[in-house]
């Protein structure tokens, strides 16, 4: 099951539009030039109007190499309702430059034969989505989130002005009640006296998660005990058979990952010239990566790296990115994804040729605080993933998959800057607002209709 | 090539690599010390004009440099350098690239000035040394090498001003700019220990303690698990925060150039002494507030020092010094200490996570020691314009790692609009460069906002410069032609 398939049960969507570009370096450079004003005007120029595109939270474009040698062009888009929709809104409104970009690409349709209808076709067709896909706040579309945004910025603006005239020893209800009674009055606001709703997916996504988890156990539980049943019946024999099988793959699996881990530390240390040199040599390309880093608020990070050779490793990684992809959609959705709280829309996906892992991710914060919280807070997971590939920096030592590894802080950041690209063109629909702000905007929202008892009215006021 | 072979040394990392006596010896003391006995201080910033004869005056200088180890007596030298000056000594390229990028792209490349918030008033085009305005590699403002002198008093500052100049001037290098400090007395509140910087508030009191040092002996329980940072934060070469080896700097043929060494953020801060007390004042009068515990608000302390946590309604002299304090505990909502404050802001101990333990611990790893003096002279008390004399902070901080140092105070904490879950608001006195920002004051039961804050702070000038171990000073004079 691809996450692909599943992206859409909380209201967002990922796609990945995927496309070779023809002629090599030059072709992408050529792609590159077409797109840098587009990124230098994100917001405002008129070629892809992203900022009147319904229902988008974040979208980039980036050119990148890959092992095969072939340059691609990766259009990512994190949007509110299917791809489809939004990608036939964009065509509507920014065909001629899709044309103009896409005519670089390999297939693209050309002359009349590029109607509308072709050049969604063709996106449609090269969506490759995610295997990994999370969002930070599952089910709250962009629309909400301005509108959370602006009714703070309202209660912020009206406890400033002049009318609102609570003395300052009234108790903390009367504060409460002066601000909701100031907000009715206003008719853009009016959304804000209906109750809040939550996502179905964030309601019932981690009670889903424990009944998955928890049917898994009974299986092999049943397993078990048939396995222990009554002497040469046929149930017995093929639990028994069940059960060895079952423990017998975990154990080759295992045996064969140590045997792989102590392989690649054998290999890494004799890699020429060493994983410091070949990162210092790389890094007067670092300007390059950073180009559009730390404008704003929230980052861009575009990854490619090359999984590492053979099948098990590819069969490794594609099983922890769907493990992954799980827990990212069911338990992790509420602003927090294993301990990082600074993640907007992030996914891994693997291109069709199975070599190399992209990982894309809109982020708050500096790219060097973004890398400390995977190595301080989830660095299991980070090693779990990026532990498959390898590349000229090499990924730290790892032992059993998760332990080491992104604990190496200086070589995984070196390993991590090095798979890096340059992002040309970046939208973000919401560019001062973190994660956490969002969250704030959310809390205030929910408990503006409501009365409270003076310690969550204190709790409530206090986040203003 | 070098690099490999250590490269590979440093991933087998058999064990926990700790400082021990001759590390101590061989480390340059202002690592280890702020030199507050040496009341006087002079900043040179030098060019190299003639690379053999430098070589020369630094293998000589090697043997005058003070020593972490040497005790404080008459004066006090060090000497760091910036990347383009390592290339005017003759550094190749491929020894240059061994250095981190912070340092060999320099303080001022267009990322870099976005995250540190170099911009407007502050942008490095308009700096007085370090800047873009003056070609960093070639021009005759070039900044190649940082010659730090220190001595008791005025005359001992100016024999030692006057002999240095002198075999530097005979080594092939020129004085670029220099930087008067001001003297430490001056500066210093009335029981001697910390200095008070121009905005009228004591400075210097929250500083880590550096593992294995000797300074790290007879804390309290406490006040070690929130002060004591592994040896390797702040010299190259031994264990850092993660417990691993931060990759030093290498020459050809002195694998082990970089060990005992560090890097020095520079930045000359112009303050606007006049700007700050009139806008607290007529903010002050505006939000009903006392203007003394609005300025406090800002910063995190009252003037005397005594943090807001500890003490949130009246200054209280006898805290002064207090550093025993945390944030989770005492102060989760910032109603004493506003998150936005430039004390939390610069350093929120334990406050960032749900879990203080883990908190502390993860900002421990972003921890620099500052070692600046002010320059140019008070403005009196009750002065509310300006007196065209420029004054401010010699801002000068010790870090292995620039990056997880320096530059994430800097970008993740001082100036994030988003900080502790603030929103579009950055650090009130230090990290508003192009002004009309916004400071929250935390209060029940409603905040208070402060607007239009100006900016208070313009960054002058500043460079990264790397400051040697001894025996790497010894091997660059060493170095032939």
């Amino acid at each position: 099951m691809s996450a692909k398939t599943w992206t859409g049960v909380d209201g967002q969507c990922a796609f990945t539009v995927f496309t070779r570009i023809e002629g090599g370096k030059s072709g992408a450079d050529a792609v590159v030039a077409i797109l840098t004003p587009i990124g230098d005007h994100v917001a405002t120029n008129d070629d892809v109007p992203f900022a009147q595109l319904a229902g988008l939270h974040f979208a980039s474009f980036c050119a990148v190499p890959l092992s095969s040698g072939d340059w691609y062009l990766v259009f990512e888009g994190n949007v509110d309702g299917t791809p489809a929709d939004f990608l036939r809104e964009l065509v509507g409104r920014a065909g001629p430059k899709l044309r103009e970009i896409y005519g670089h690409c390999l297939d693209f349709p050309v002359g009349d034969a590029a109607t509308d209808e072709a050049v969604l076709t063709y996106l449609l067709a090269h969506d490759i989505g995610a295997d990994t896909f999370y969002v930070g706040w599952a089910g709250w579309s962009v629309e909400r989130i301005r509108r959370e945004k602006a009714l703070r910025d309202a209660i912020e603006a009206l406890v400033e002005s002049p009318g609102f005239t609570v003395p300052p020893d009234a108790d903390l209800a009367t504060f409460h009640a002066a601000i909701r009674d100031g907000i009715a009055g206003d008719p853009q606001l009016r959304w804000t006296s209906e109750p809040p709703t939550r996502p179905a997916v964030v309601r019932y996504g981690r009670l889903a998660l424990v009944g998955i988890l928890a049917a898994l156990v009974l299986v092999v539980l049943r397993l078990v005990r048939r396995a222990a049943g009554p002497v040469r019946s046929a149930a017995r024999r093929r639990a028994g058979r069940s059960l060895r099988i079952l423990v017998g793959l975990l154990v080759a699996t295992a045996v064969r990952l140590r045997t792989a881990e102590s392989d690649d530390e054998r290999r890494d240390r004799q890699r020429s010239p060493g994983w410091q040199a070949a990162y210092d040599e790389w890094s007067r390309h670092l300007g390059k990566v950073r180009v559009r880093e730390d404008e704003q608020v929230q980052n861009h990070m575009i990854s490619v790296i090359p999984i590492k050779p053979g099948w098990f490793r590819l069969a490794v990684l594609r099983t922890v990115l769907w493990v992954i992809n799980l827990a990212a959609r069911l338990w992790w959705n509420r602003g927090e994804l294993g301990g990082i709280g600074s993640i907007h829309f992030a996914r891994w996906v693997i291109p069709p040729d199975g070599r190399d892992l992209i990982f894309l991710s809109n982020y708050d914060g500096s790219w060097e605080s973004y890398l400390d919280e995977f190595i301080d807070r989830a660095s299991v997971g980070l090693s779990a993933v990026w532990s498959n590939t390898d590349n000229e920096v090499g990924f730290p030592a790892t032992r059993w998959l998760v332990s080491g590894g992104a604990r190496d802080e200086a070589r995984f950041k070196a390993f991590a800057r090095r798979s890096m690209w340059p992002t040309t063109v970046w939208y973000s629909a919401y560019p001062s607002l973190s994660v956490a702000n969002i969250r704030t905007n959310m809390a205030i929202r929910d408990d503006l209709p409501t009365s409270l008892d003076p310690v969550s009215d204190d709790v409530w006021l206090g986040r203003l | 090539m070098t690099a490999a072979a250590t490269g590979t040394a440093m991933s087998r990392k058999p064990a926990e690599v700790r400082p021990d006596a001759t590390t101590w010896a061989d480390v340059q003391g202002l690592v280890m010390s702020g030199y507050s006995t040496m009341h006087q201080a002079r900043y040179l910033l030098l060019r190299v004009d003639e690379p053999s004869a430098a070589r020369a005056w630094i293998g000589e200088l090697a043997g005058r440099v003070t020593s972490g180890a040497a005790p404080e007596t008459e004066r006090c030298i060090n000497v760091a350098f910036t990347a383009p000056g390592l290339r005017a000594l003759g550094l190749e390229t491929s020894e240059l690239q061994t250095f981190p990028a912070p340092f060999t792209e320099g303080m001022t490349a267009t990322h870099r000035r976005r995250s540190l918030g170099d911009l407007g008033p502050s942008d490095p085009t308009e700096w007085y040394w370090g800047g873009t305005a003056h070609d960093a590699e070639a021009g005759a403002h070039a900044v190649h090498v940082l010659l730090l002198l220190f001595a008791p008093d005025a005359t001992a500052i100016a024999a030692l001003e006057a002999a240095e100049t002198a075999l530097l001037t005979a080594g092939g290098l020129s004085v670029v700019r220099e930087i008067v400090p001001e003297p430490l007395p001056g500066q210093q509140t009335p029981d001697g220990k910390f200095g008070v910087e121009h905005f009228g508030f004591a400075d210097g009191m929250s500083q880590p303690v550096i593992r294995d040092s000797g300074q790290d002996e007879g804390l309290g329980w406490d006040e070690a698990r929130r002060s004591v940072i592994a040896a390797g934060e702040f010299v190259l070469g031994y264990d850092n925060g993660y417990a691993k080896l931060t990759p030093w700097p290498q020459l050809t043929g002195a694998e082990r150039f970089g060990v005992n060494g560090t890097f020095l953020v520079v930045r000359q801060l112009a303050q606007d002494v006049a700007g700050f007390r009139t806008h607290v004042e007529s903010e002050a009068a505006r939000l009903s507030e006392d203007p003394e515990r609005l300025a406090a608000k800002l910063v995190g302390r009252w003037r005397s020092g005594a943090p807001l946590v500890l003490t949130d309604d009246r200054d209280d002299p006898d805290l002064d010094v207090s550093n025993d304090f945390s944030y989770a505990e005492l102060d989760p909502d910032g109603r004493r200490c506003p998150f936005g404050s430039h004390i939390r802001r610069a350093n929120p101990r334990d406050s960032l996570l749900d879990d203080p333990v883990e908190a502390l611990k993860l900002a421990n790893l972003h921890r620099i020691i500052r070692r600046g003096r002010v320059f140019g002279p008070g403005l009196p008390d009750d002065a509310r314009t300006d007196d065209g004399h420029e004054r401010g902070l010699v801002f000068v901080a010790v870090n292995a790692n620039i990056e997880r140092q320096f530059e994430f105070v800097q970008h993740s904490w001082i100036a994030n609009p988003t900080f502790a879950g603030l929103a579009e608001e950055q650090d009130p006195m230090v990290g508003n460069p192009t002004g009309g920002g916004t400071f929250t004051v935390q209060a029940r039961p409603l905040r208070k906002k402060v607007t239009d804050l100006p900016s208070f702070v313009t960054v002058r000038g500043g460079a990264y410069f790397f400051l040697p171990g001894i025996t790497a000073l010894r091997t660059l004079g060493a170095r032939p032609a």
